[in-house]
């Protein structure tokens, strides 16, 4: 609540775990005490961040603070400088450096009509992930605290496209072209739904059927809108168009079953229903992790993919 | 598209005229539907050549399907493989020559049978 209000006056929340020590961001950097609705000067900026700052930070409990929204280039630049590219930074600082790189971006290319865009900031996103997921073993619980879980546009999309990225490596999947094309994929994958008026997208109570029409659409309003572009691959195009399939043929959609489906979309089925119950929604709160595996396994091999969801409520289940 | 060379005018021509003579004929479907096109009942087996999707390199499929209904706008076909959105498929449906139609949906009805919702298109710069 404190966030979305100091966000409607201008401030981003930078995550604590994505500033480095020693470094030097180029903006002011503000925190909010409790109890207060304000942001005060936390750091102005040119003046940098120790270790024992960041410390300080941590130990209050401080895992926000905030820039102005004038700042983001800079906060962005900040990232790829410091945290992004830098191999000693441990993967989950990185994850989320990468996180907030591409939210701007991709907000951005999301709210106009440039398809290019969104691909491009797809494809950077999905080749950087796939090298901090191919690079070190991440446990699911660390990147299951530090991945939020809100359901909006961006946070979902990137959220799939995570899990979905680290399915892929514990199934087998090594190279991290591969990897990062499955990625860029899952982050595409609800590009369709650009085209569902946000009143339906967020409505709190239940979807009339005309309503409920317009959501089954978005896979194959998102393939048309891809499909002749030649820098996805079939695998991509296949994410975008079937991730709503379900092995049984009871999806949409075409209604294919198991045989017809790609291996990817098969998986990001999985990781997309596993993120959707997870998080909070307008109409209910997130059920609880264990919960979602339990119905992932009660209709593994019905509608979800037995292999995908096995691997998947293993790592959940290992770490919960 | 390379496989198959386009229809003449003339050819098209004719196959549009033949399309009207089919649904001028045939009894109208879902009158108050409010579709640009009423649709008629149109069953019959037809010759096909299904290309591939974004003018792949895999050959064009030469196969035989089944019509269900028909319009000025497009068709609705019975075939046992799912298509792709915007696959591109040839039809015989008349002496005249080939029509084109591209896929605009696909939804499977049975097994190993998808009904598919095709409008008629022209290639070839016509």
């Amino acid at each position: 609540m404190a966030t979305a209000s100091l966000q409607s006056r201008g401030y981003l929340p930078v995550a604590t775990a994505s500033l480095c020590p020693a470094s030097v961001l180029d903006c002011d950097l503000f925190i909010q005490r409790p109890g207060c609705a304000y942001a005060e000067l936390y750091r102005g900026s040119t003046y940098p961040l120790e270790s024992a700052d960041i410390e300080a930070l941590r130990s209050d409990g401080v895992d926000h603070l905030y820039i102005r929204a004038e700042d983001a280039n800079a906060y962005r630049e900040y990232l790829c400088q410091h945290v992004l590219h830098d191999a000693s930074v441990p993967p989950m600082a990185r994850m989320q450096a990468l996180r907030e790189v591409t939210r701007v971006a991709f907000q951005d290319a999301l709210s106009g009509s440039d398809c290019d865009r969104i691909v491009s900031v797809a494809s950077d996103f999905g080749s950087d992930l796939a090298s901090v997921v191919a690079e070190r073993s991440i446990a699911f619980g660390e990147l299951y605290t530090t991945l939020e879980h809100d359901y909006y546009t961006f946070t979902h999309v990137c959220n799939v496209s995570v899990y979905c990225t680290m399915l892929a490596h514990k199934l087998g999947v090594c190279d991290t072209a591969g990897l990062g094309e499955f990625a860029a994929a899952a982050l595409l994958h609800d590009i369709g739904k650009r085209h569902i008026p946000p009143r339906v997208l967020n409505k709190p109570g239940k979807l009339n059927d005309d309503e409920w029409e317009l959501i089954r659409e978005h896979p194959a309003t998102g393939f048309r809108e891809v499909a002749t572009r030649d820098d996805l691959t079939w695998g991509q195009l296949m994410v975008i168009y079937q991730h709503h399939e379900r092995i049984d043929g009871s999806g949409y959609p075409c209604g294919v079953p198991a045989d017809e489906i790609h291996p990817w979309a098969k998986i990001c089925a999985v990781a997309d229903v596993f993120d959707a119950l997870t998080c909070h929604r307008p109409y209910r709160g997130p059920m609880p992790k264990q919960d979602v595996c339990d119905y992932l396994k009660k209709y593994s091999g019905v509608w979800f993919d037995a292999e995908a969801v096995a691997c998947w409520t293993r790592q959940v289940g290992g770490e919960a | 598209m390379s496989q198959m060379p386009p229809p003449s005018v003339a050819a098209m021509d004719e196959a549009e005229a033949q399309i009207d003579l089919l649904v001028n004929s045939g009894t109208e479907l879902d009158a108050h539907e409010g579709r640009r096109f009423p649709r008629f009942h149109y069953q019959s087996r037809i010759r096909a050549t299904v290309y591939p999707f974004n003018d792949g390199a895999s050959a064009p499929l030469e196969c035989t399907m089944l019509t269900r209904d028909l319009s000025r706008g497009g068709i609705n076909l019975l075939h046992t493989d799912p298509l792709l959105l915007g696959q591109k498929i040839a039809l015989t449906l008349s002496e005249s020559g080939p029509r084109f139609v591209e896929v605009m949906w696909c939804r499977r009805v049975a097994h190993r049978c998808y009904s598919l919702g095709c409008r008629f298109i022209r290639v070839g710069g016509e």
